[in-house]
């Protein structure tokens, strides 16, 4: 499934360029409009002025944490589909998810196949509602 | 009240009574025995005294019929005169009170001069009378009246001892009498003499020297003798209190009066005479006629006896009483001997139970005890061993859990940074694969790459399984239905076709408190050793049951089983057995954690070639427990308790079938 109309507009925040440029390079492949930053601040300034389909978040990200980046986030921009990339997946940062509205999860590290596959559910699910 | 009181009470009253009853048995018989045989003494006392009397009374009748023989007296019958001279020496020579000569009437001829009976009518008395009617000598008790020249006071007035009494105004005597026969053997008159027993204490005192033999006591005869007239004493030689002899005194005893002086019988006991208690005989004393005219006594003093019996008896009774004393002591001493062991056994347990694990009885008495004491020692000795093992058991728990815990932040920390480089070779890696003009061997090179990182991925996910332990949500949940998600699970893994897997679950399981996640790993981990160890195939049979405050999950295969050697090692991190690329080893010791988080036990029986059974026992909710399952989790934490399990957690595999994916 490749977006017909305009292309779709995806910001990946994660403090680790080489997570930041992997997601960066499947998501072009797939025909997504990418911006990455490596530092939190930065994405949620980018996140305020522009407008983004979906965000890609790592959770354990310094300056701002990532819950803590979510939070802001749902400020100015509650619809925003988020898909949240993580070491590990646990019990307690998944609830928390399911409060901030989160659709997705990817567990680092990932395949292409993964990371593909969660943003178009992400985007499809925020289409739906 | 302690044992050793109460058995020694026990021991003493039975003893006393055996004491007391043998004492009391044995005294009487003592008593009994000792008292008969001087009665019985006594009655044949009776009989010796008995002879004594008729010796005299035949000694009196010998000496009348040897005076009879005297061929003058026929003529003598005729002159009195001349006659009184020879009777008066003969009675003083047969010491004969009366002597006299009767014609064929019994009327007296001629008397001893010192006795005035001429004229006397002695017809009536008995021995004269059968003298006459027998044609031969009679001799006999009999009574013969006073004569008014031997004076006497009135009985009982006055007990001068040589004024003879005469009760009734009657002797008792001794009498005899013999037919005078002429030369042509015709009878013509009769000698009569008599012996006066009045007052005449020879008889008694013959009778006493020849029966007891001055037998004495404290200075007193104790044998005694006397002549009754009557119910009154005219010859004895028992005394007064002032040591007079009690002549003129009456028998009082009505038993014996009547037994003796009106039915005529002998009577053999104890009675009270005088002034003391005797053991005594009586008989009654007859005339020739058999009427009852006194009574022969002979009778023993009964206060030696009683001191030779108390004597008896007082030994008898310190032999006892010793013998007694002596049983006590011993038997003191031997509860003692026995109970001392007791109460060191008791005083050992107390400090054993009180911690002291030292603590032995030490000593070894002879016999049962003795098997007791070594037997409670080496129980103590098992006792301190097990503690023992026990606690290295526990330090080396403490131990594994704290390596475990360490290994997990370790493993946590270090599989976040692996997991970022990973990434970005996963990914181009993948982005190279897929180009289209790639030739077959760049292709195959790099499905190695991806095969081969794919594989660290799954080795760090299975490390942040294993890190990941402190956040667990609890809710009450029916194990059966996690073993049946788990099995679930394995039944579509084609690689376990081989394998016939079993259920024997236990309906009406109670509750347990849990994360549902991480028991159904536990149940997943647990299966897919089981089912690894039967490359070859096999059965897996898992069983659930309730057993007491616990409900208990048993895994078991039919695999190769684990040597006993590596049976501690495979909860360890990183311990495994597979082929690289197979196993990671950290299965069991993510399961071990989560168990040991549900304050669950995991423990394994297994036997090589034959195969393995894990068993969990978990703790059963709390009835009124698991209602608010979720509040202690996370402060974040807002969510209702049923909410789905997030996609995420179902990808991650469990550990154990790292590569198998
Ligand atoms: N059911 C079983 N039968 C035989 N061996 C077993 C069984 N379960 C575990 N083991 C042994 O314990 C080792 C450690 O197991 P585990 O910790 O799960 O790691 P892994 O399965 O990745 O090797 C295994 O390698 C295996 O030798």
């Amino acid at each position: 499934m490749k977006p017909e109309t305009a292309p779709k507009k995806i910001l990946v925040v994660d403090d680790e360029a080489v997570v930041c440029e992997s997601c960066r390079r499947i998501l072009i492949r797939e025909g997504y409009v990418v911006d990455t930053c490596s530092d939190s601040r930065t994405g949620l300034r980018l996140a305020e002025l522009n407008h983004y389909d979906a965000i890609l978040l790592d959770l354990r990200m310094p300056i701002v944490d990532g819950v803590r980046f979510l939070e802001r986030l749902r400020e100015v921009r509650p619809n925003a589909s988020v898909v949240i990339i993580t070491g590990h997946a646990s019990a307690e940062s998944n609830r928390a998810f399911e409060r901030l509205g989160i659709c997705e999860l990817i567990a680092k590290p990932f395949t292409p196949e993964e990371v593909a596959g969660a943003v178009q559910r992400a985007l499809k699910a925020k289409d739906e509602s | 009240m302690t044992v050793q009181f109460r058995l020694t009470i026990r021991f003493i009253s039975v003893i006393l009574l055996a004491g007391v009853a043998l004492s009391a048995f044995t005294a009487y018989h003592i008593a009994r025995v000792l008292l008969e045989e001087v009665q019985e003494q006594v009655s044949r006392d009776l009989n010796a005294a008995r002879a004594v009397y008729d010796s005299q009374t035949e000694q009196i009748e010998l000496f009348l019929n040897t005076a009879a023989l005297d061929a003058t007296l026929p003529a003598l019958l005729n002159n009195p005169q001349q006659a009184e001279d020879l009777l008066k020496a003969l009675s003083e020579t047969g010491q004969l009170d009366r002597l006299c000569l009767l014609d064929l009437e019994g009327r007296v001829v001629a008397c001893a001069a010192n006795v005035r009976m001429a004229g006397h009518d002695l017809s009536n008395d008995p021995v004269v009378r059968h003298t006459f009617r027998r044609g031969r000598s009679v001799a006999g008790t009999v009574l013969v009246p006073r004569l008014e020249s031997e004076t006497s006071p009135e009985v009982d007035s006055d007990p001068e001892a040589d004024v003879p009494i005469a009760p009734d105004g009657m002797f008792i005597a001794l009498a005899a009498a013999t037919p005078i026969r002429d030369a042509t053997g015709e009878t013509v008159g009769l000698m009569y003499g008599a012996h006066i027993l009045n007052n005449r204490n020879n008889l008694v005192d013959a009778i006493r020297a020849e029966v007891f033999r001055y037998r004495s006591w404290k200075g007193i005869h104790i044998g005694t003798a006397t002549i009754f007239q009557g119910p009154i004493r005219v010859a004895t030689n028992l005394r007064n209190d002032d040591g007079s002899r009690a002549i003129g005194t009456t028998l009082d005893d009505d038993e014996v009066y009547r037994a003796v002086l009106i039915k005529g019988d002998r009577f053999d006991g104890i009675a009270y005479v005088v002034n003391d208690w005797y053991f005594t005989s009586y008989e009654p004393l007859r005339d020739p006629d058999d009427r009852i005219i006194g009574a022969l006594y002979v009778g023993v003093l009964r206060a030696p006896f009683m001191e030779t019996r108390n004597t008896a008896i007082g030994v008898f009774l310190a032999i006892v009483t010793g013998v007694v004393v002596l049983i006590l002591v011993l038997l003191i001493a031997a509860t003692r001997q026995v109970l001392h062991p007791i109460e060191r056994i008791v005083e050992m347990t107390g400090r054993v139970a009180g911690g002291d694990l030292t603590a032995r009885v030490g000593i070894r008495p002879s016999g049962e005890m003795g098997r007791l004491c070594r037997a409670v020692d080496a129980m103590a000795d098992a006792v301190a061993e097990r503690e023992e093992q026990l606690e290295l058991a526990t330090r080396r728990q403490i131990t594994q859990s704290e390596k475990l815990a360490s290994i997990g932040r370790l493993a946590a920390g270090i599989a976040h940074e692996i997991n970022n480089p990973l990434t970005g070779v996963l990914t181009f890696t993948s982005l190279l694969r897929s180009k289209p003009n790639l030739d077959e061997q760049d292709r195959a090179d790099l499905d190695l790459v991806i095969r081969e990182t794919t594989r660290v991925r799954n080795i760090v996910r299975g490390l942040l399984d294993f890190a990941r332990e402190s956040h667990s949500r609890k809710e009450a949940l029916n194990i059966n239905e996690v073993v049946h998600q788990a099995t679930w699970l394995l039944h579509n893994q084609k690689e376990f076709c081989e394998i016939s897997m079993h259920e024997q679950l236990a309906e009406d399981l109670p509750l347990v408190y849990g994360d549902r996640n991480q028991l159904q790993q536990v149940v997943l981990n647990l299966a897919l050793n089981a089912c690894e160890a039967m490359p070859d195939g096999g059965t897996l049979t898992i069983i659930s049951r309730a057993e007491g405050e616990e409900v208990v999950l048993s895994i078991q295969d039919t695999g190769h089983g684990i040597p006993r050697e590596d049976l501690e090692k495979i909860f360890e991190p990183f311990y495994t057995t597979k082929p690289v690329g197979k196993g990671t080893g950290l299965g069991l010791s993510v399961t071990y954690g989560i168990l040991q988080q549900h304050g669950a036990t995991l423990g394994v029986k297994s036997e090589i070639g034959k195969g393995s059974t894990f068993t969990v026992r978990l703790p059963i909710a709390a009835p009124a427990g698991p209602a608010s399952p979720a509040s202690a989790d996370t402060p974040a934490s807002a969510t209702p308790a049923d909410t789905p399990p997030p996609a995420a957690s179902s990808d991650a595999p469990p550990p154990g079938s790292a590569g198998a994916t």
